[in-house]
């Protein structure tokens, strides 16, 4: 079998794309089935497309995986697993909650697998190499200010009356949005110096 | 600034990627050296030219024209 990045262009490609089926596909399911089996189910096939999308998107881009991208990939993937559980089965229980700190602990409690994906990402970024640290730090400008300016423009749009604004909503947008951006500029970046 | 390094990994007969692995970081980063698009830092540099067995400056030359 060899290397996923020594693989012919349209083999790389074609496991990408099954990546992303095998990640959209259960994540689309997590939210329309309320069977706890098929659910689990989803889950499972969701981490397998999240570890062939990661392999592979190293491979069409002709990086191979280094030991820092596995370590990365092997510390994230359980984190967002747990992320995902407690969002579906633990997050939505404070609703039937009185007491306030309980109530506040069951809220926050999707944050620590966050807190984890963070410090994660910050050692993995340490040990990237000099040009890979300069591509992440421009694209975490890109998403600051894509991000900043974005809020402001909303809530100017807000503060006029233009549009009505949830501030949880909005808050809770923040970092995601933030991740896309980053993400998408870094791929931009890797896509540009892409090796032939 | 000009570099050598693709003449250089040419003639050792290493892909990118190989050259990639002996000095432990990404291909593209070498594709970008290669291509002038980024200038390594001096550790970086010392590492190509002990590796290639070549001095600095023979590695690499300003680009008076940027």
């Amino acid at each position: 079998m060899g290397r996923m990045d020594e693989w012919p262009a349209w083999q790389r490609w074609g496991i990408w794309l099954v990546g992303w089926v095998l990640y959209l596909g259960p994540f689309w399911l997590l939210f329309t089935t309320d069977s706890l089996a098929l659910r689990l189910v989803a889950l499972a096939v969701l981490c397998g497309g999240l570890l062939l999308l990661t392999y592979s998107s190293k491979a069409v881009l002709n990086e191979r995986m280094r030991k820092i991208d596995r370590w990365q990939l092997y510390v994230v993937l359980p984190a967002m697993l747990v992320y995902m559980l407690l969002m579906l089965y633990v997050f939505p229980r404070e609703a039937h909650i009185a007491t306030p700190w309980l109530k506040a602990l069951v809220a926050l409690s999707p944050t620590l697998p966050l807190i984890f994906v963070a410090w994660a990402v910050v050692r993995y970024v340490n040990r990237c190499d000099e040009m890979e640290r300069r591509q992440h730090l421009e694209a975490a400008g890109v998403a600051v200010i894509v991000v900043s300016l974005g809020s402001m423009a909303l809530g100017f749009l807000g503060a006029a009356k233009l549009i009505a604004l949830d501030g949880a909503l909005v808050l809770l947008m923040v970092l995601p949005v933030l991740c896309v951006v980053y993400g998408l500029a870094c791929t931009w970046s890797k896509w540009r110096n892409r090796a032939r | 600034m000009k570099n050598r390094v693709r003449e250089l990994r040419e003639a050792q007969g290493w892909s990118q990627g190989e050259l990639a692995e002996h000095l432990d970081v990404s291909r593209q980063t070498i594709n970008a050296i290669e291509t002038g698009k980024y200038d390594p830092s001096l550790p970086l540099a010392f590492k190509l030219a002990r590796l290639f067995k070549q001095r600095i400056e023979s590695m690499f030359e300003p680009d008076e024209g940027r």
